[in-house]
């Protein structure tokens, strides 16, 4: 994502480069080459319609049924999607669930990355070192095991309530609590701030040292810098980071699954959306309606999503502008 | 310009070296026919192994319950035992927590590859039994299954008239106390039959003489089995035929007489409970030591005793006995789609009927359910069974009747029981308010 930052003074037209001599699409090498193209993309390809798009589809023939997992599905129409919205306490439970846990988790832990990113962003002795470390956990974050060792840390008796109890703290049972029990998951999110600190770091060093130094000599401080040079640049890999984590966080299930034992947590209050998608359809044997449940989280993280890029014209600068818009 | 799908990140400068000269057609191709073939093998060559396979004679039954290590072991031993017996079956056992037994035993059957033998209780028999996923055993019945010999429980496993399953063990409900905290605070030990007012203020006291330690009580405001027996001894029950028993007055009589001992703190609060209602035995409040009595089935003594030092003690429910029940602790099921049906009918009869398997088993998952085989195996039995054996003989006379499996539906409505008194239990919704909506909603789960 090389930002081309030095934009053609006005008046002057660079002339156009000529055109790359292409192999496609003329004659017979170009074809031979599409088709060898083909058969190499072809495991990925049936990989894609057979794993992903066939069941996809299938999934939304699903949802106008009643399908137990064991008997052929019968067709209810659109009963599922009915019943979702009007007769299902706990569904508008588990989307309020869901949309706070995605409202909290999601700045802070782009928050986190982008704090992190700016205190390593200088050459150093060892500084490659601590770039792992602080990436690490969100290679293994998401995993079953460190969902369990988090229901263990958080416990009554976990390692959180004993560097409490150090500063006289009692702490409480923070999974087993409903009023903690979200904050836990957050936690959990915040801590894999890794991957998205790495993209971070990658768009900080594509801002030139230069403008830095115009801004200084202009006496600007540091956070006039940060707000005027270093958020303005930034802003596409912020987006970039906002929109992915954003579809991410609405997507969280093993921790939620993980630490509430499958149930959704003390008086459903881990209930994430995928958690409640998963009891309805492998637990109470209601597939149609997971696969309708399904569908309308599909509609709807779509629509944020077109949303967060709609909203992306007000304040992403893309410093080619000018030359490319 | 849109960010489309994360590209590796690149550093320093993307000018590069010029690429090399793609090779010419003829190779090209037969790299793409190369490709191709791979691709393919490698599609076909995945094969998932399921169920049972038999090759030169020998049969491998695939056989999954839930339970814990003391359990595996013992089921292990029957399983060698029966392979000793027929050396052309083996078995390939799979065992997990409760938490989830379920769950992956659905998606097994739905996947046609479910194990060739399963453990299911009384909650499940019935949606199992109507989705056909336990196959139908009449067809065994005289030849190689004998139900005659089981007693009281010969028709427990029939749902609406074929028999879907084998009771593989008896037990009765049962709390269990721990002994060595009850000394500790200096009250007796629970006795049999004592009323919930006598069991509520025994917990108080241990409570208060903990300092709030070890609670006295769990809270059961959430446990079907308890507010089963309570309605019970109301002349009510849990459900009657396949509707719910009781009235909305009662469920919030139940909430509000737990709330009362809450707030007394007779009885652990929602933070606490709420770790020990898995059914998992090993986060029992007894088993932990957070509180001094659980309720749990009588069976359940042989997996808490490997889970605490202290030593555990058994009785009764608190209420009249006659409310309680003699129930078929757990059964064996052989999956419908199983390809060695009659050699999973056999495998379940000698685990059920046998007398070397039941003492192999070591009754950890009840007392064997045939009055015969038990007599036979009393005195060979280790020491905590024979402390469920007394306990037994001492209540059966008194317990009432068996009540026949619960309705389909039963496994969603005994979680809408759990998270609805948990919400009072942490104090989120009234339990007026709470009951009022669990009845509305358990009443649209049985319609469905």
């Amino acid at each position: 994502m090389a930002l081309n930052t030095t934009a053609p003074p006005e008046g002057t037209r660079l002339a156009a480069p000529a055109p790359l001599p292409t192999r496609l699409g003329g004659g017979r090498a170009g074809r031979l080459e599409s088709i060898a193209g083909y058969v190499f993309l072809s495991p990925w390809l049936l990989g894609l319609l057979g794993i992903t798009a066939l069941p996809t589809l299938y999934s939304l023939y699903l949802s106008f049924t009643d399908y137990d997992l064991l008997q052929p599905p019968h067709w209810v129409g659109l009963d599922n999607y009915v019943r979702m919205f009007t007769a299902d306490p706990q569904y508008r439970h588990a989307v309020t669930v869901t949309v706070v846990y995605a409202l909290v988790a999601v700045p802070l832990k782009l928050a986190t990355a982008l704090a992190v990113a700016l205190l390593l962003d200088r050459a150093r002795r060892g500084i490659g070192l601590y770039r792992s470390l602080f990436y690490v956990p969100s290679l293994l974050g998401g995993s079953v095991a460190i969902a369990i060792l988090w229901q263990t840390l958080f416990g009554a008796s976990g390692a959180v309530n004993a560097i409490l109890a150090w500063f006289g703290i009692t702490g409480r049972s923070w999974v087993n609590d409903p009023s903690t029990a979200l904050g836990t998951l957050v936690v959990l999110g915040m801590w894999q701030f890794g991957a998205p600190m790495v993209v971070f770091l990658a768009g900080l060093k594509q801002i030139p040292r230069e403008l830095y130094e115009a801004a200084a000599i202009d006496g600007a401080g540091r956070i006039r810098k940060f707000r005027h040079v270093t958020v303005p640049l930034l802003s596409p890999v912020i987006f970039f980071n906002l929109v992915l984590e954003t579809i991410h966080g609405f997507q969280g299930f093993t921790g939620a699954f993980i630490i509430s034992n499958g149930r959704g947590g003390p008086a459903d209050s881990t209930l994430l959306y995928t958690l409640y998608l998963y009891k309805q359809g492998f637990s109470f044997f209601h597939m149609g309606y997971a696969s309708a449940m399904a569908w309308v989280f599909l509609v709807a993280i779509g629509l944020l999503t077109a949303v967060l890029f709609w909203s992306g014209r007000l304040w992403v600068h893309y410093s080619d502008d000018g030359a490319r818009r | 310009m849109h960010p489309s799908h994360p590209r590796p990140v690149q550093f320093g400068d993307g000018g590069g070296s010029p690429r090399p000269r793609s090779p010419r057609p003829g190779r090209l191709r037969a790299l793409a026919a190369v490709a191709l073939s791979i691709a393919l093998v490698a599609a076909a060559g995945c094969s998932s192994s399921g169920g049972g396979s038999s090759s030169n004679g020998k049969t491998e039954l695939s056989i999954f319950w839930w339970g814990g290590p003391a359990r595996a072991d013992y089921t292990q031993k029957a399983l060698d035992l029966y392979t000793q017996r027929h050396p052309n079956i083996t078995f390939k056992p799979q065992w997990q927590a409760n938490s989830g037994y379920y769950d992956k035993l659905a998606t097994l059957a739905a996947g046609n590859n479910a194990p060739d033998v399963f453990q299911i209780d009384d909650n499940a028999l019935t949606e199992y039994a109507s989705r056909k996923i336990a196959l139908e055993l009449d067809q065994y019945v005289g030849s190689v299954i004998k139900t005659d010999s089981l007693g009281k429980l010969q028709d427990a496993g029939k749902v609406g008239g074929p028999l879907y399953a084998l009771p593989a063990a008896e037990n009765t409900t049962a709390l269990v106390y721990d002994k060595t905290a009850a000394q500790q605070a200096g009250v007796p030990e629970p006795r049999n039959g004592w009323t919930w007012d006598e069991y509520f203020a025994w917990a108080k006291q241990i409570s208060d003489k903990s300092g709030g330690k070890v609670w006295g009580a769990m809270d059961g405001s959430g446990d079907y089995k308890v507010f089963n027996v309570w309605l019970r001894q109301q002349g009510k029950g849990l459900y009657q035929g396949n509707q719910l028993g009781f009235t909305t007055q009662d469920l919030q009589a139940w909430f509000d007489l737990w709330a009362k001992e809450r707030d007394a703190k007779a009885v652990a609060p929602a933070a606490v409970a709420h770790e020990a209602a898995t059914g998992d035995v090993t986060k029992q409040l007894v088993a932990t030591q957070k509180g001094a009595t659980s309720f749990m089935h009588s069976n359940q003594l042989t997996e808490l005793q490997k889970a605490t030092k202290h030593e555990p003690g058994i009785a009764s429910y608190p209420g009249p006995l006659s409310a309680q029940f003699v129930r078929p602790a757990l059964f064996w099921s052989v999956y419908s789609g199983s390809k060695h049906a009659k050699e999973a009918a056999d495998v379940i009869n000698f685990l059920v009927n046998d007398p070397d398997a039941q003492k192999a088993l070591s009754a950890e998952r009840g007392l064997p359910p045939s009055p015969q085989v038990l007599g036979q195996l009393q005195s060979a039995f280790p020491a905590t069974v024979q402390t469920v054996i007394s306990f037994e003989q001492k209540v059966t006379p008194q317990l009432g009747q068996t009540p026949p499996p619960p309705p389909p539906g039963h496994s969603e409505i005994r979680q809408l029981l759990l998270t609805t008194a948990e919400d009072v239990a942490f104090g989120k919704q009234a339990s007026a308010q709470a009951a009022q909506q669990f009845m509305t909603q358990a009443a649209s789960i049985l319609k469905s």
